[in-house]
């Protein structure tokens, strides 16, 4: 509780099955390779305060099963996520196949405005690659997403991947692209913030209260 | 001692026959070749600096021995009771040796290889009675050093799960006593480390009473259809007690019936793993292989047995049940099984859990996870009602927290100790003992003012959810807990209606129409009674919706030919059948069973008498079961008065702050309920 930060952002982690989510999450909080991990059953999380452009930014990254059936119950963690990692594994032409069914997912359970990275993780594998740099790159652009190569188990691109997401949305706040005020933005102020602003965040906290549905 | 050691020697055998990629006898060519050269690029995971560690070629030929091993310590997993009693188990086992190997060879294993910083050896020196489980204690200090060294040393060549574990350390919590070498050391379920490791504390029964408890559970299994039909009030309270462990693979076998679907189907499971497989879920169920339970001894080693076991009956079920497919849930599911019992045996009981116990739960869509947490949910706001608000205003979707907890039975929640002790229960009582797990675990978490004062956000609270209070989880309070909350099987059949009615409402029909669930082994008794005389297609009765899948189940050889005669027979040991499974030799008279207790003589004497005992203890029990069920009776209207008052004061209490609400809930009065027999209603009642 005592930390103090400027914003909070939700993150969510999609892709398909043993794509590698949870290891790039588990390096980016812990900073170390997860090397006997469960699947994941349902969501994790984890959450780390970074300094993105002089401010304080808090993650708060929902991780989630990957495979296909758990959508129906992995789309209620989507609900304001501002910010999402996908993840393909470049060793696996299927994984890469089902982007385009994830972001549809993302972009209309979450918000249309999610700002996405795509991820093509285990980059330490590239005898065994299957997916070109060339050809994802093509794919990120098409669809308006950023895109790295990462490697959970080296680490290489992890924090990288996460702080250029967040440096995005941070950016379209300044630009205004974003209201962080909106309802289902992903985006709360945190204490640091709060300080400064004429306290926007009662408003938010009373919405949720009236809809008893 | 000889005895003890037979099947043992057996077992490096039969577990190599597995391990190497030839195919054994009886297994069929296309599993074993095929898991090997998929774990060797399996390696998949195991990126540059891994691969090197696993190289393959040294896994096949270490497996053998790992394989043996862990059998013997998943056994002695079971405790301190497993090792006492061993004694008893193994004599049974004994003349079945030549029997599918894996179970009676864990069984005599287990005092040989035992890890367990436990005081077994001593116990059984003090224990003069049994002087078979003598041997193979002494002999078990004597040959354990080096054999456990050199396995820990190959599991460390095959995985990094060791490496790994040092890291983990510190994820188990500041006072973790384990360090340095303490590491190496199963715990007594098999652990070698991970969240799920039980440190020393754990208790123990003592070894009269955990004699005590086998010796009744051997004679309700030589009985076992008129326990469940006429006392099964007793067989439940013995489950909630904690099922011996020794005997805890048989009885859950028993419980779910999944033995008698192993007897229908000789030769089914093989005929199973030795079809082709759909690779779409092959890919899969291989890249979940490695991530169950790594920390477990038995799964620790990349393409060890464990590993090939569980890839065998989830392929196997992937076959059995085509439209089902693989659900990425079901592999600690069977791999908790695996733990226990050998592969068919674990397929079949699997099987039961999909199919009786929780149908739907795996299937595509995970319709039946979602309306269970709406129920849950609902039965929530009895429970706990400051839980329930709190997750209401937070918006918090029981599918967030209650996924992982339904599907795969608490299995990857719960310290170990507590895990089986919910297994136990469940086998008996079925899913209302997972929704009373979940129930009282969210009241311990979110249930006071205090608590909820720490859990101010969403996603504080879920963090919270995902790390529960240890003491709630702690066995005993755990079951304590779980069978005091009034929740039944008829509040959770009426939760139901209500639920599906409101789905119905708000999403349209269920894509997937489950077949109809069973509330435990009584049910699953009651529905082969009713389809196993010769009924014909009235059983449709059963359940509508479930015909379809039943009926590809019976495409799939499930039901009918042999019972009859075994209908008929209900009384005595169902006995040469189940030598089949390898578990329980001789026809098991609860006596015969104690025999390798003491010396022959003697004991046969004393059974004698016991047996005598036995039958005038058996008249005046069920005298008393008859009372007792009376005294059930009443006290159960007395509680449901008691509900009705509660409810009544809780609307009160709501009323006044959200009387809006209420009348959208309405109260989930007789009429949600009124659709189901009231008969049966009662009946269910009298479960609880």
């Amino acid at each position: 509780m005592a930390e103090t930060y400027d914003f909070l952002f939700k993150f969510l982690v999609i892709g398909s099955a043993g794509t590698g989510k949870s290891c790039l999450l588990h390096q980016f909080i812990e900073n170390k390779f997860k090397q006997d991990s469960n699947h994941t059953i349902g969501v994790e999380f984890g959450s780390r305060v970074v300094n993105v452009g002089g401010k304080t930014v808090k993650l708060q990254i929902w991780d989630t099963a990957g495979q296909e059936r758990f959508r129906s119950v992995t789309r209620s963690y989507y609900r304001g996520a501002a910010g999402a990692l996908l993840v393909y594994d470049i060793t696996s032409r299927e994984t890469y196949n089902s982007l385009a069914a994830w972001l549809t997912d993302a972009r209309t359970l979450a918000s249309p405005n999610i700002v996405v990275i795509l991820c093509g993780n285990k980059k330490d594998l590239d005898p065994e690659r299957e997916v070109t740099f060339l050809e994802a790159s093509r794919f990120a652009q098409e669809n308006e997403l950023m895109f790295l190569e990462t490697s959970a188990l080296t680490g290489e691109n992890v924090e990288e991947a996460f702080l250029k997401c967040a440096r995005t949305i941070l950016n379209k706040i300044d630009s205004g692209e974003l209201d962080p005020e909106r309802m289902g933005s992903g985006i709360q102020y945190g204490d640091a913030s709060l300080r400064q602003l004429r306290q926007p965040r009662s408003a938010q906290a009373v919405a949720p209260q009236p809809c008893g549905c | 001692m000889s005895m003890a050691l037979g099947p043992g020697a057996d077992s490096p055998k039969t577990e190599e026959a597995r391990a190497s990629p030839t195919p054994g006898p009886g297994t069929p060519t296309g599993t074993p070749t095929r898991t090997p050269s998929r774990t060797a690029p399996g390696a998949l995971t195991a990126k540059p600096p891994l691969a090197p560690k696993p190289g393959t070629t040294v896994a096949s030929g270490v497996t053998a021995r790992v394989a043996a091993v862990t059998a013997g310590q998943v056994t002695s997993g079971h405790g301190a009771a497993a090792a006492t009693s061993a004694s008893t188990t193994q004599a049974l086992e004994d003349p079945s040796g030549p029997g599918p190997g894996p179970s009676g060879t864990c069984e005599a294993l287990v005092a040989v290889v035992t890890v367990t910083p436990a005081p077994e050896p001593a116990e059984n020196s003090q224990d003069l009675g049994s002087t078979s489980s003598l041997g193979p204690g002494i002999s078990g200090p004597r040959g354990q050093a080096p054999d456990t060294l050199s396995y820990l040393d190959s599991v460390s060549l095959m995985s990094g799960t060791l490496e790994s574990l040092a890291d983990d350390v510190s994820s188990m919590g500041s006072d973790s006593e384990i360090n340095g070498l303490a590491l190496r050391k199963t715990d007594k379920y098999g652990f070698l480390g991970g969240s799920q490791y039980s440190g020393s504390l754990e208790s123990s029964i003592p070894v009269d009473v955990a004699r005590q408890r086998e010796l009744k559970w051997l004679e309700m299994f030589s009985n076992w259809d008129k326990w469940l039909s006429r006392r099964f009030q007793k067989v439940k309270l013995r489950c909630r007690k904690g099922i011996p462990s020794s005997l805890r693979a048989k009885a859950w076998q028993y419980l779910s019936n999944s033995k008698e679907l192993l007897e229908q189907n000789p030769g089914k499971f093989e005929e199973l793993e030795r079809a082709p497989g759909d690779p779409k879920w092959l890919d899969v169920i291989e890249k979940d292989l490695h991530r169950q339970f790594p920390f477990h001894e038995m799964f620790a080693a990349r393409g060890g047995h464990g590993q090939q076991d569980l890839y065998r009956i989830l392929k196997a079920y992937t076959i059995y049940r085509p439209d089902e497919g693989y659900c990425q849930a079901q592999a600690p599911v069977a791999a908790v099984l695996l733990m226990h019992m050998p592969a068919e045996q674990a397929f079949w009981c699997l099987v039961q859990i999909c199919d009786k116990y929780l149908p739907g739960y795996y299937s595509a869509g995970l319709e039946a996870i979602q309306l269970d947490g709406e129920i849950f949910f609902a039965l929530l706001r009895r429970a706990s009602p400051l839980a329930h608000r709190h997750l209401r205003r937070q918006r918090i979707d029981p599918v967030l927290y209650m996924t992982e907890w339904f599907m795969c039975i608490f299995a990857r929640t719960l310290p170990w100790a507590s895990v089986l002790r919910v297994w136990d229960m469940f086998f008996c009582e079925g899913v209302k003992i997972i929704f009373r797990v979940a129930l009282v675990l969210l009241r311990h978490t979110l249930g006071s003012v205090e608590k909820l004062r720490s859990c101010q956000g969403m996603y504080e609270t879920m963090e919270q959810l995902r790390n529960l209070p240890p003491q709630c989880m702690q066995e005993d309070f755990l079951v304590h807990e779980v069978t005091t909350l009034p929740v039944t099987e008829a509040l959770i059949e009426r939760e139901n209606t209500a639920q599906l009615k409101k789905w119905r409402e708000t999403r349209g029909e269920l894509q997937y129409r489950p077949s109809r669930r069973l509330h435990g082994s009584r049910a699953i008794h009651e529905e082969r009674r009713r389809q196993q005389p010769p009924l014909g297609p009235s059983s449709s009765l059963l359940s509508l919706p479930g015909l379809k899948s039943r009926g590809s189940r019976a495409a799939g050889g499930a039901p009918s030919p042999p019972p009859p005669a075994r209908r008929a027979s209900a009384g005595p040991a169902p006995g040469p059948v189940v030598t089949a499974e390898g578990l329980h030799p001789s026809l098991p008279s609860p006596t015969g069973n104690s025999t390798p207790l003491g010396s022959s003589k003697e004991t046969r004497k004393q059974e004698k008498e016991r047996q005598k005992q036995e039958k005038e203890r058996e008249k005046e029990r069920q005298k008393q079961e008859k009372e007792r069920e009376k005294q059930e009776k009443e006290r159960q209207k007395w509680e449901k008065e008691q509900e009705k008052e509660r409810q009544k004061q809780e609307k009160k209490a709501q009323g006044r702050k959200l009387s809006l609400r209420r009348k959208a809930d309405g109260p989930p009065g007789p009429q949600d309920g009124g659709d189901r027999s009231s008969a049966s209603e009662a009946r269910q009642d009298a479960y609880f």
